[in-house]
C-alpha cells in the first residue's frame, strides 16, 4: 500500500489544479505528468486516476460558487445558482454543503456498489460482443449531441477525423497497410500522445486563454448547515446513475440532480449541494465499467486504461476484486481529504487565483511540448513524434474553436471497435 | 519582491521534483525487454514477469508498445543490450506478405525456446459435437493462420466449424465463458485455465500420439494446418557473446527458482515446454518448421 502513497499525492495535487483552472480537465490533467504515468505500476496509474477524478469534484464547486468559474464541466449548474446566492452567508452554505454532500455521496456510492457487488460480476457475463459493441457506439453517438459547443455535423466529421487518424497504421484484423506510404515508421500508427496533446490540450488552452478572474477574498460567514440524508442520499443514486451516462459521466450525474432539485423548487443553497452531492457520487460510478469490464466512458478514461494495459496488466472481472478492495480504501481516504480541502481549507484554495493565469497557461503549454520530446525519446523516437506533431499542428488549427473530445474518443477506442465489429459479422453474419 | 522570490523557490523545487521523478534509468547495466506482444497477451505476461526477476542482474527497462510492429521499429533505434521475445505466427505472417514484419532469428541469439501446441476446448459441448455440429470456435491474432488451422477442421473432417478472431487469449476465454462462442482454441496454458473453471479439452494442434488429448494430426496425417503451435524464441540482441551465454544462464536460473515470477507462470515449467538444450542446427530446424506450418 505504502508505492500508492506518492501517486495518490500526485492526483490530490492534480485534482486541485484540475478543478480549479478552466481548460484543464482530467484529460489535460494527466497529460501533464504522462512521463510520470508511463513509469508506474497499473494499480499506481488506477489510484492516481481514482484521486484525480474525486478531488477534482470536490475542489471544482469552489471557484464555481466563489467566482462562477465553472473548473470542471459537472460544476456547471454550480456556476448557474452561485450568481442566485446573495449574502457571504449563503456561500459559506453553499461550498459547506457541497463538501458535506460530496463526502456522503462518495460514501454512499461505495456502500451500494459493495452491497450490489455480487450482482454486477453476474452482470458481466452477458457483456459479449454485441452489449461491447452498442455501448462504444452509444458513446460516439451520445457525443455527437452531448458536445453543444459543436454543430451536430461537426462532431460527426471530429468522430469520422478521429477514425481516419486511427486507422493510419498497420491494421491486424484485415491485416492491410493504410496510409503508411511504405514508411516502416507509420506501421505503428500514429503516436496516441501526439495527437491527444495538439488535437486535444492545445485547443482547450488556447481558448481558455484569456480567461480573467475578478480574484476576492472568500467571505466566510458561518450561517446553519441543513444537511438531510434522506435527500441526499436520492441525490447521490441519481449521481450514481448519471455517472454511468457514456461521455457525459459526472456532468450528466450534476444535472439529473440539479434539474430534479429545481422542480423540487428548492432554494439556490439546496440546488447547489444536489449537484455537488451527485457529481461526486458519479465520480465514483463512472470508474466501475473500467475496472470492472476495461470499458472507458470518458476519454480520460481511454487514456488510462491504455497505460494499464500498457503494462501488461488487463481490466476484467478477474482482477476487479483486487482492484475494488485497494480503490475502495483509498477513496474513504480521499474523502476526507477532499471534505478539508473544500471546507476548512476552502479559503486557502481560492488564493490559487491570485496568481497569473496566463502564466500558468503558458508553462502548461511548454510542458505539453516536453511532454511529447520525453515520451519520444522514451520510446527512441523524438524525431517521429516531433514530425507528427508538426504534421498534427494544421488540424489543431482549424479545430482550435472547437471541444474535440469526440475527435479524441472516436481515436482511442477505434481498434475497440474494429475488434467488436469484425467478431459481429463473424458471429451473426 | 518577496512573491518573486517565493515563486522562484518553488520553481526550482518543482524542476527538482520533476527530474527525480522523471530521470531515466541509468545505462549502467542496462537491459531493455521489448515485448513484442500484445499488451495483454502471455509476451506481456512473461516480459513482465522476467523483467521482475531480472532486476536484481540488471537494469531493466522494460517496453510493451502493443504490437511487433512498433516493436521491430523501436528496436532499430535501440542501440542497448534488448531481449525481445518473437513468435512463429508473427513470422508467418510476414513471410506470407502481409504481416508488418520479419526478423532473422540467430540461433546464436537465441537465449530461450518454448512451444506450446494449441488445443480445443469447451465449456458445454463435448468433442463428438465438434465434428458433426454447427459451432463458433474462437481463437486468437494473427487473424490469417489460426483461422485457417480453425478451418482444416472442416477440410478433414466434413466438420461445420466458423472461426472467431479475438484480440488476445484472456479474451477468447471471456468470450467461451459467456457463451458466445462454442469452443475455444488456445494454447495448452490456458487450455489448463478452462478446465480449471468448469470446461473440457478434447483435442491438440499435433501430431503426438502420446498426448492426453486427441492429436489432430494423427487423424489426418495429409493436413499439415492441423499442427499449429506457438513456437517463440526469446533473442538476445546487441549483446557479446559472453553476454548472451550471461543472459541465457539467468533466465534459466528465474525459471528453476521456486520463487520467481516465470515459475509462478509456467508453473513451474508444467504449462510451457522450454526446450534448454537445443543445439543451433536443433533450433533453425523446429523454428522453420513452425512457422512453415503456420503459413498458407
Amino acid at each position: 500500500m505504502l508505492e500508492l502513497i506518492n501517486p495518490a499525492i500526485i492526483g490530490i495535487l492534480l485534482g486541485v489544479i484540475s478543478g480549479c483552472i478552466p481548460g484543464i480537465g482530467n484529460f489535460a490533467a494527466l497529460l501533464i505528468i504522462f512521463p510520470y504515468l508511463v513509469q508506474l505500476d497499473p494499480m499506481q496509474v488506477i489510484i492516481l486516476y481514482t484521486a484525480l477524478t474525486t478531488i477534482s469534484q470536490y475542489i471544482g464547486s469552489i471557484p464555481a460558487i466563489t467566482f462562477g468559474i465553472p473548473g470542471e464541466s459537472s460544476s456547471v449548474p454550480a456556476v448557474i445558482e452561485s450568481r442566485n446566492l446573495k449574502s457571504p452567508k449563503e456561500i459559506y452554505q453553499a461550498i459547506v454543503g457541497s463538501a458535506i454532500g460530496s463526502t456522503f455521496g462518495g460514501i454512499i456510492v461505495l456502500i451500494l456498489t459493495w452491497l450490489l457487488l455480487d450482482w454486477l460480476l453476474l452482470g458481466v457475463h452477458f457483456f459479449n460482443t454485441l452489449v461491447q459493441f452498442s455501448l462504444y457506439c452509444t458513446v460516439l453517438i451520445a457525443m455527437i449531441f452531448i458536445f453543444k459547443e459543436n454543430k451536430y455535423w461537426v462532431n460527426i466529421l471530429l468522430i469520422l477525423t478521429g477514425f481516419g487518424l486511427g486507422l493510419i497504421g498497420y491494421e491486424k484484423w484485415t491485416q492491410t497497410k493504410i496510409l503508411t506510404f511504405d514508411s516502416y515508421l507509420l506501421y505503428q500508427g500514429i503516436p496516441m500522445i501526439v495527437v491527444v496533446i495538439l488535437l486535444l490540450g492545445l485547443p482547450e488552452v488556447l481558448k481558455n486563454y484569456s480567461t480573467k478572474v475578478n480574484y476576492k477574498n472568500l467571505d466566510y460567514t458561518p450561517g446553519k448547515i441543513n444537511f438531510n440524508w434522506l435527500t441526499s442520499s436520492w441525490y447521490s443514486l441519481l449521481g450514481f446513475i448519471g455517472g454511468l451516462a457514456p461521455g457525459l459521466t459526472t456532468t450528466m450525474s450534476s444535472q439529473l440532480a440539479w434539474v430534479y432539485a429545481k422542480s423540487r423548487k428548492n432554494t439556490p443553497v439546496q440546488r447547489i449541494v444536489a449537484s455537488e452531492t451527485a457529481n461526486n457520487a458519479g465520480a465514483f460510478s463512472h470508474l466501475l465499467p473500467l475496472l470492472l469490464l476495461g470499458i472507458p466512458l470518458a476519454g480520460s478514461e481511454a487514456l488510462v486504461l491504455g497505460l494499464v494495459e500498457s503494462k501488461g496488466f488487463r481490466l476484467d472481472t478477474t482482477t476487479f476484486n483486487d482492484i475494488f478492495v485497494i480503490v475502495s480504501i483509498c477513496l474513504v481516504l480521499l474523502n476526507v481529504i477532499g471534505l478539508c480541502l473544500a471546507w476548512p481549507l476552502a479559503k486557502h484554495i481560492v488564493k490559487l487565483f491570485q496568481l497569473n493565469i496566463k502564466m500558468m497557461y503558458t508553462i502548461i503549454l511548454i510542458g505539453f511540448g516536453a511532454v511529447i520530446l520525453w515520451v519520444g525519446h522514451l520510446n527512441y523516437q523524438t524525431m517521429y513524434y516531433v514530425l507528427v506533431a508538426i504534421a498534427l499542428l494544421p488540424i489543431a488549427y482549424v479545430v482550435r474553436k472547437l471541444d474535440t473530445m469526440p475527435l479524441i474518443f472516436a481515436f482511442l477506442v477505434h481498434d475497440r471497435m474494429i475488434d467488436t465489429a469484425n467478431r459481429l459479422i463473424t458471429l451473426y453474419w | 519582491m518577496k512573491k518573486k522570490i517565493i515563486l522562484i523557490v518553488v520553481a526550482i523545487a518543482v524542476a527538482v521534483i520533476a527530474w527525480s521523478m522523471f530521470k531515466p534509468a541509468t545505462e549502467d547495466n542496462k537491459l531493455t525487454i521489448l515485448n513484442a506482444g500484445s499488451k495483454t497477451g502471455s509476451f506481456a505476461m512473461q516480459m513482465t514477469a522476467v523483467s521482475k526477476d531480472l532486476q536484481e542482474y540488471y537494469n531493466i527497462d522494460l517496453k510493451i508498445p502493443g504490437d511487433y510492429c512498433t516493436a521491430v521499429q523501436m528496436l532499430k533505434s535501440i542501440d542497448g543490450p534488448v531481449l525481445m521475445p518473437w513468435a512463429n505466427d508473427f513470422e508467418a505472417v510476414g513471410r506470407d506478405g502481409s504481416g508488418c514484419a520479419t526478423y532473422e532469428v540467430k540461433p546464436t541469439q537465441v537465449v530461450r525456446y518454448d512451444s506450446t501446441v494449441m488445443t480445443i476446448c469447451s465449456m458445454k459441448f463435448d468433442a463428438d459435437s465438434l465434428m458433426t455440429n454447427s459451432h463458433t470456435v474462437g481463437h486468437t491474432t494473427p487473424v490469417k493462420p489460426f483461422s485457417r488451422a480453425v478451418l482444416a477442421i472442416n477440410k478433414s473432417f466434413d466438420a461445420n466449424v466458423k472461426p472467431v478472431a479475438y484480440d488476445g487469449s484472456g479474451a477468447t476465454k471471456t468470450g467461451l465463458y459467456n457463451g458466445e462462442i462454442d469452443y475455444a482454441m488456445v494454447s495448452l496454458k490456458h487450455g489448463k485455465d478452462i478446465i480449471k473453471n468448469g470446461g473440457s479439452c478434447f483435442y491438440e494442434y499435433s501430431a503426438n500420439k502420446d498426448s492426453d488429448l486427441v492429436a489432430l494430426a494423427t487423424l489426418d496425417p495429409t493436413n499439415t494446418l492441423l499442427i499449429a503451435g506457438y513456437d517463440a524464441v526469446w533473442l538476445a540482441l546487441n549483446m557479446t557473446d559472453k553476454e548472451v551465454a550471461t543472459l541465457r544462464a539467468r533466465i534459466k536460473e528465474v525459471h528453476m527458482n521456486s520463487s520467481s515470477a516465470m515459475f509462478e507462470y509456467t508453473q513451474g515449467g508444467k504449462v510451457l515446454n522450454v526446450m534448454w538444450d537445443l543445439t543451433p542446427s536443433q533450433i533453425t530446424k523446429q523454428w522453420e518448421t513452425s512457422v512453415k506450418n503456420l503459413q498458407e
